[in-house]
């Protein structure tokens, strides 16, 4: 009896047999799952570029350690660890300050195009605490339950809720006075 | 087929939401709405699968960074490796003449590993960089000259000579630093401690992690390259050498090379 192809497998057993050696199991879960730790590593970083990097910089992390998996979280959420803690090292390398703004809010010409929004939102996200603006883009930007955010982060959930709460505020108020309003 | 979905953005009138995260500022369905980057670009779907076919051969090779004791050796990795035991003896012997018993034990230990461990015996054998013995111009193959075209399979040695290397005369500048004559000149004027590639087994690491198989030797200058701080590097193959610039901070996880391979003529 032949053995079930690889697509038809879910992401443990194929972390299994790529731990055992099977050379096409880690290709199908990149194929799997690449466009979601594109999206992570992009809405976290800002920059296509350093998303490029870090998303590469992750697989082949995930690749080496995945004999560390131990499965107790699902191996979607593991991954997005290793996206996000790759992010965060080329972040912190390329700019140890990542707190400090580096950038102003563009100016006010234009301020309604959606465009302008988006920017003006994104660099604003730059601007929040580390923690802060992780929590924002896992849960709110990409999706995460508070639950699934928290064991990316490895922080407790009420950690995650508090860091969303004041994160969205911090943002408002940024927006609200980038937009001239009180 | 089986696959993870994607989690979709909940959004407020999601009934499944976290009542703890409403949210009166309206931020949330903001970034909700700031619309999904869309799928990864194919070039980087090339670039990583070439990275993971990179890694799955290293892997089916057994271990990237040992050398396999079956592979045949073309001729001058063998001058090399006849090198290295002739290096390790004359430091070794005088060692071991002044050594307690604790030490001839340990250097003892050290002589019978394999030759994964003779390949790290010889970089713990090195010189320090400022003792560093420079290749002599058209040595390749010979014994003893310490560069990267003459350096025993598998191993990297490390310069600190702060040259400037550019875009547009790496491989020139590269042949010349690293493969020419050491005028005596070009010691280390790099400070601060050595990291990532700044280090023989780092810059190893990195290399394997673009994809350089572990078995051919490497010279590394910890310089700059187009301002940068950066670390230049000659692999030797088979067939001739190729000279890459990293980033001072490449290692196994973050290997990126800023240049190269650009060949050496």
């Amino acid at each position: 009896m032949n053995p079930r192809p690889l697509q038809e497998r879910d992401d443990r057993e194929l972390v299994r047999l790529h731990v055992e050696g099977d050379p096409d199991a880690f290709g199908e879960l990149f194929r799997r799952h690449r466009d979601r730790m594109w999206a992570v590593a992009l809405r976290t970083t800002g920059n296509r570029e350093l998303a490029s990097d870090c998303v590469q910089d992750a697989f082949i992390s995930a690749f080496r350690r995945a004999g560390s998996y131990r499965g107790e979280a699902a191996v979607t959420t593991w991954l997005h660890r290793i996206v996000v803690n790759a992010c965060l090292d080329r972040l912190r390398r390329d700019k140890p300050t990542s707190q400090l703004p580096e950038r102003e809010l563009s100016d006010g010409r234009d301020a309604h195009s959606s465009v302008d929004t988006r920017l003006d939102v994104r660099e604003a996200l730059d601007r929040l605490p580390e923690g802060q603006r992780l929590a924002l883009v896992l849960v709110d930007m990409h999706g995460l339950s508070v639950a699934e955010a928290a064991a990316v982060l490895d922080v407790a959930e009420g950690t995650v809720k508090s860091r969303c709460s004041r994160g969205r505020e911090a943002l408002a108020a940024m927006l609200r006075e980038r937009s001239g309003q009180p | 087929m089986v696959s993870t979905p994607a989690v979709p953005p909940r959004g407020p009138d999601d009934p499944g939401r976290d009542p703890d995260l409403d949210d009166p500022t309206g931020v949330r369905a903001l970034l909700a709405g700031l619309g999904d980057p869309g799928p990864m670009p194919a070039d980087l779907v090339d670039r990583i699968n070439a990275s993971i076919a990179a890694e799955q051969a290293a892997r089916e090779r057994g271990d990237a960074t040992v050398v396999p004791l079956h592979r045949p050796l073309p001729g001058w990795q063998r001058y090399g490796l006849v090198a290295a035991a002739v290096a390790g003896l004359a430091v070794g012997v005088p060692a071991l003449l002044g050594a307690g018993p604790q030490d001839v034990m340990a250097s003892l230990s050290r002589s019978s590993n394999d030759s994964a461990g003779a390949a790290s015996s010889a970089q713990e054998l090195q010189p320090p960089i400022a003792s560093f013995t420079p290749p002599v111009p058209g040595s390749s193959g010979t014994a003893g000259s310490g560069g990267r075209a003459s350096s025993p399979v598998g191993q990297v040695t490390m310069l600190a000579t702060g040259t400037g290397y550019t875009a547009s005369h790496l491989a020139e500048q590269a042949r010349t630093t690293m493969l020419g004559p050491f005028d005596g000149s070009s010691s280390s004027s790099m400070t601060g401690p050595a990291s990532g590639a700044q280090d023989a087994e780092g810059l190893r690491e990195c290399l394997t992690a673009m994809g350089v198989p572990a078995w051919m030797p490497a010279v590394g200058d910890v310089a700059t390259y187009d301002g940068g701080r950066a670390v230049v590097v000659v692999v030797s193959s088979d067939t001739g050498q190729d000279v890459y610039a990293v980033p001072t901070w490449c290692d196994a996880t973050h290997a990126r090379a800023l240049a190269g391979p650009v060949p050496i003529r």
